[in-house]
């Protein structure tokens, strides 16, 4: 198991190694020239090329390259060309905004969603199964934005219960929990929907595997069956997921952001876009990309760990 | 018959009466039990045999009051003793008694236990959910593992504390079983459900399990229910069997009577498919047509459509079980008013003389075998993985030599039968041979051309000349196309031209299916139906070879043996040349001309099958042959004289010398030392080979058997 995760991590450094370089020729590999964008149409070409310099644009490729890794390894991300602030202290709320943000709403999709799944499974055929079903159907088809517009129309415009704008601050914790309740909500509502499907069916396909079969025949109790016996093999799938689900709840966190005018990294990715500011557009890519190995690692050392047969092949004996 | 002085209690421990058992679809019922009486005396062995749809099953759930949702009981009682009738027990008093007054061993034990959970924890389970009821489950979880570890160690578990720890997968498929009868002992029960307990194993794992059924009944007098569709099994194991039609019990008889004098026509014809000493080289009988669905509690003999004996009589009235001799019989023939329209009494010969009479145009058209050869293996190996360790060279694991070292040469339009244990190489060697499979080294020369060096071109048309027929037809089928476009399929992959292709239903007629089922998916047929769509899409493209993996594993004994008569017809009015591979020698031998006994990847013994038969040269083949039922010797304890102890050791790690030595009655000192060569058992003579050093002394039958006592084939781990 150990050399698995440690083998594992292995590659997620060089997945994340050959981001960085990627990221550190994107300037290059992008129409339009950020010197020419922060001076404005009418700079003289001697200035140009002076901010270039400076920039370190006009170093070879592979330069540009090796500055951008060994600077991030040691935790500076360049310098906003904007701002002339540094990149790393730049990004730091919007960052714990956004980490925020994305972990209450995956904790709130996994703790709706799979109590669903498992409900609709258990009740198979009845009126709560039906519920279920039929809210996923709606669930799925709403993209994060509409549920988001969908919520602040009728919980913070037609009723006034909750705060609309703003991401509030870390120092007035029930103000910042108020403000986090319908972007996390909008976020995981897609998720409610499709895990409460994908356990329902899972877990209905695993209550009719023979070895449940076996269960019920040695007198185990109906509960003792539905939780310990059927439920973990029901949720493989769903750590499967996991990973996946981190790289959309963080995708969908841009357009969460936006909607709620919330301050967080993707608001600030946005910005940066727009304004060709390379080096914070590299710095919330890497924490993306980042973000999104993780989740998989985490995903793909969960599944192992709950699937012995995989397991089997570092124990040194093959018992017979 | 029951061992009255096991037990004191009078009585039968489990009582079933006039139970009738009804599954409700959509608009239609189905009585799946009519009327059905059984009981099941003290530390009885009662069998329970017939065809798939008999209701077999669906006994063993009913008694466990586990029938699905759309199954339920709408007559009759099931009463076990101490607790009166099932049906009026509470849920909860009825979950008290699964698994604690009876348990059952189910059919597949890969699938029936939790491969997520080690089985200590599975046996904990168990325990703990009948912790309020009984001794053994309210105890301290040291107590409870202990007792778990002893019905493990019970079982012939080798190391029974350590496997406690282990999971389902991590065992073969015998010890999965054991495993599963060490859980139905926990509480040793009064009842044991054995479902098929023995139909996924082959032949020498499944005698050690009904060895250890045996056992355990005379040490924990338990009275076992066994529920099989293979007629040899019961008859060697049960002391009475119960023989089940459309629901209803047709026939009661004591088990060594079963091969000996079986009474009813559908116990005889049961009987005639079953391969035997007397049937080899002969085509086995089937019984034509399929279980009827029954709606309405049957009015007439429900066999009598099938039945070569059947009178008018037959289908006008039901008949009721007679009395004759030791048991009872439910037909006519026997009933004391309408028996004498009957001239003499149905015999198993009758089925297979109609066998034979059937088919007289078979020698008209057969083709004369050749002995141009079609298929040449020379020294053959297929390893799989192994090789050295990525950083460490001193980690090298030794590869899995599936297939080492195998060389065999096929005529054309015979039929070779490649026999061995699962785990003996014997399906990768048929892959190899088709070329799904390439091979680590060796050669495979195919009507002259050598198949491991050809190109893509080449290997396409090999294709077509070269065919497999998978074991398991419903996923080697897809599942979403219909069977007719399932069957031609191969002609649009060949572009093959029209005057050359043949009709879905031509295809179906050549392995007598009716055309009505072109449009079926392949889920909705029957087990051998979807058998025979397997073997006519391998044959739609008329190949020379057709290399046939366990082709009648799963099946009922009748539908085996007409798929047995299906590829020896085809032989003979096609030419086809036919690798047949399986665990089941005396199957094997009923039609094959050349057979090969395969043991750890090697052929240990090859000749045309009657020498092989009459004189095998190899201990291997000779304890496979004594595994087969044989209706002539009745007495259980000889049955079981030559049982093999223990199983294929593991691949990675063969054993010195002679590979089978560990586990050969007749080992001596020099075959833990040096490895036997295949060759001539006669000096001069290349028709007969075995791999022993003892081979003229086996086929003379000159050496003694040098028995191991049982108790040391179940307990010691040396053997494994």
């Amino acid at each position: 198991m150990l050399l698995y995760v440690a083998k594992r991590l292995g590659l997620a450094a060089v997945v994340i190694v050959v981001i960085m370089a990627l990221l550190g020729a994107l300037v290059n590999l992008v129409p339009g020239d950020p010197a020419r964008i922060i001076l404005g149409p009418h700079a003289t070409p001697q200035l140009i090329a002076e901010v270039r310099r400076s920039m370190g644009l006009d170093n070879p490729i592979y330069v540009q390259v090796w500055d951008f890794m060994w600077q991030a390894v040691h935790g500076n991300l360049g310098t906003d060309f904007i701002s002339k602030a540094s990149v790393s202290s730049e990004i730091g709320a919007p960052l714990v905004n956004t980490l925020i943000l994305s972990v209450v709403s995956l904790v709130l999709s996994v703790v709706v969603g799979v109590p669903m799944g498992i409900l609709a499974a258990v009740r198979r055929g009845g009126i709560v199964d039906a519920l279920v079903r039929g809210t996923s159907v709606v669930l799925l088809s709403a993209p994060s934005y509409v549920i988001g517009l969908l919520l602040l129309l009728a919980f913070a415009i037609d009723v006034h219960l909750l705060p609309a704008l703003g991401s509030g601050s870390l120092s007035n914790l029930g103000g910042y929990a108020e403000r986090l309740i319908m972007p996390s909500v909008a976020l995981a509502a897609f998720w409610w929907a499709y895990l409460a499907r994908l356990v329902r069916s899972s877990m209905l396909e695993v209550l009719s595997d023979p070895f449940v079969r076996t269960s019920r025949a040695y007198g185990l109790k109906e509960r003792v069956i539905r939780y310990r016996v059927a439920l973990k093999n029901a949720l493989v799938p769903v750590t499967a997921l996991t990973g996946l689900m981190v790289g959309y709840i963080l995708a969908g966190t841009v357009y969460v952001e936006v909607i709620f005018e919330r301050t967080g990294l993707g608001n600030l990715a946005i910005a940066a876009i727009g304004n060709r500011d390379w080096p914070v557009v590299r710095a919330a890519v890497l924490i993306y990309a980042a973000a999104f190995i993780v989740g998989n690692l985490l995903a793909d050392v969960a599944y192992r760990f709950l699937d012995p047969r995989l397991r089997l092949e570092e124990r040194a004996e093959v018992f017979i | 018959m029951p061992e009255p002085s096991l037990s004191p209690m009078p009585g039968p421990v489990l009582a079933i009466d006039n139970l009738t058992v009804a599954y409700r679809a959509a608009s239609s019922r189905r009585l799946a039990l009519d009327n059905v009486s059984l009981a099941l005396q003290p530390s009885e062995i009662l069998g329970i045999v017939g065809e798939s749809g008999c209701g077999k099953s669906t006994l063993g759930m009913t008694i466990l009051r586990l029938l699905p949702a759309n199954g339920h009981v709408t007559a009759g009682t099931i009463s076990l003793q101490g607790h009166g009738d099932l049906a009026q027990l509470s849920r909860e008093k009825m979950r008290s008694v699964r698994g604690r007054e009876i348990a059952v061993i189910f059919q597949d034990p890969t699938t029936s236990l939790n491969p997520r959970l080690s089985i200590g924890t599975q046996m904990l389970q168990v325990q703990r959910a009948h912790a309020a009821d009984a001794a053994p489950g309210s105890g301290s979880a040291k107590t409870l593992r202990d007792n778990a570890v002893g019905k493990l160690t019970e079982v012939g578990l080798p190391n029974a504390a350590r496997a406690f720890e282990r999971y389902p997968h991590e065992f073969s498929g015998g010890m999965r079983q054991r495993v599963m009868i060490a859980m139905a002992l926990l509480f040793e029960p009064k009842v044991i459900i054995a479902d098929e307990a023995t139909s996924a194993l082959d032949v020498t794992l499944e005698a050690q399990v009904l060895e250890l059924l045996l056992r355990l009944r005379e040490t924990h007098g338990t009275s076992l229910l066994f529920i099989s569709h293979d007629l040899g099994v019961v008859s060697q194991l049960c002391d009475r069997v119960a023989v089940m039609y459309a629901g209803r019990v047709v026939e009661e008889i004591p088990g060594e009577a079963v091969l000996a004098t079986p009474r009813h026509p559908y116990t005889q014809a049961l009987q005639a498919a079953v391969p035997n000493r007397r049937s080899r080289g002969q085509r086995l009988a089937a019984i034509g047509g399929s279980v009827p669905d029954m709606t309405e509690p049957a009015q007439a003999c429900s066999f009598a459509p099938r039945c070569i004996n059947a009178m008018a009589i037959c289908a006008e009235s039901a008949p009721e079980l007679y009395p004759y001799d030791s048991g009872s019989v439910r037909c006519f023939v026997y009933s004391p008013s309408a028996g004498e329209q009957w001239s003499q009494l149905p015999s198993t010969e009758d089925w297979r003389r109609r066998e034979v009479e059937a088919v007289p145009s078979r020698s008209v058209t057969q083709v004369e075998p050749s002995d141009q050869p079609l298929l040449e293996v020379r020294e053959l190996m297929v390893h799989f993985g192994g090789g050295g360790h990525r950083w460490r060279p001193g980690r090298a694991r030794p590869p899995v030599r599936a297939v080492d070292g195998v060389s065999l040469s096929l005529s054309r339009s015979h039929i070779l039968g490649i026999v061995g244990e699962s785990g003996s190489g014997k399906t990768t060697l048929g892959e190899a041979v088709v070329k799904l499979l390439s091979p680590t080294s060796g050669s495979i020369m195919f009507a002259g051309r050598d198949v491991t060096h050809m190109s893509a071109r080449e290997t396409f048309e090999f294709r077509r000349r070269a065919q497999m027929i998978f074991q398991n037809p419903y996923s080697s089928l897809s599942p979403r196309m219909q069977v007719g476009s399932q069957l031609t399929e191969p002609y649009k992959i060949h572009k093959l031209p029209q005057a050359q292709r043949r009709s879905v239903e031509e295809l179906l007629a050549a392995v007598d299916l009716h055309s009505a089922l072109r449009s079926a998916y392949p889920g909705q047929l029957s087990g051998g139906q979807a058998r025979r769509v397997g073997i006519a899409r391998a044959l739609a493209l008329e190949p020379d070879l057709v290399v046939a993996d366990e082709p009648t594993a799963g099946l009922d004994a009748s539908a085996a043996a007409s798929t047995m008569n299906l590829l020896t017809d085809l032989r003979a009015r096609m030419g086809l040349t036919v690798v047949l591979i399986s665990h089941n020698l005396s199957l094997v031998t009923t039609s094959a001309d050349e057979v090969c006994v395969m043991y750890f990847g090697q052929v240990v013994e090859h000749g045309d099958t009657a020498t092989v038969t009459a004189n095998p040269a190899h201990p291997y083949t000779k304890a496979l042959l004594a595994l087969a039922p044989d209706p002539e010797r009745s007495s259980r304890l000889e049955r079981r004289r030559l049982l093999m102890p223990g199983e294929i050791p593991s691949p990675d790690d063969p054993p010195t010398g002679c590979r089978f030595h560990p586990r050969c009655t007749y080992s001596q000192e020099i075959c833990s030392r040096v490895a036997p060569v295949l060759m001539p058992v006669e000096d001069g003579a290349d028709a007969h080979l075995a791999a022993c050093h003892f081979a003229k002394e086996v086929r003379a039958g000159m050496l003694p058997e040098e028995l191991r006592p049982a108790a040391s084939q179940l307990g010691s781990t040396s053997a494994w």
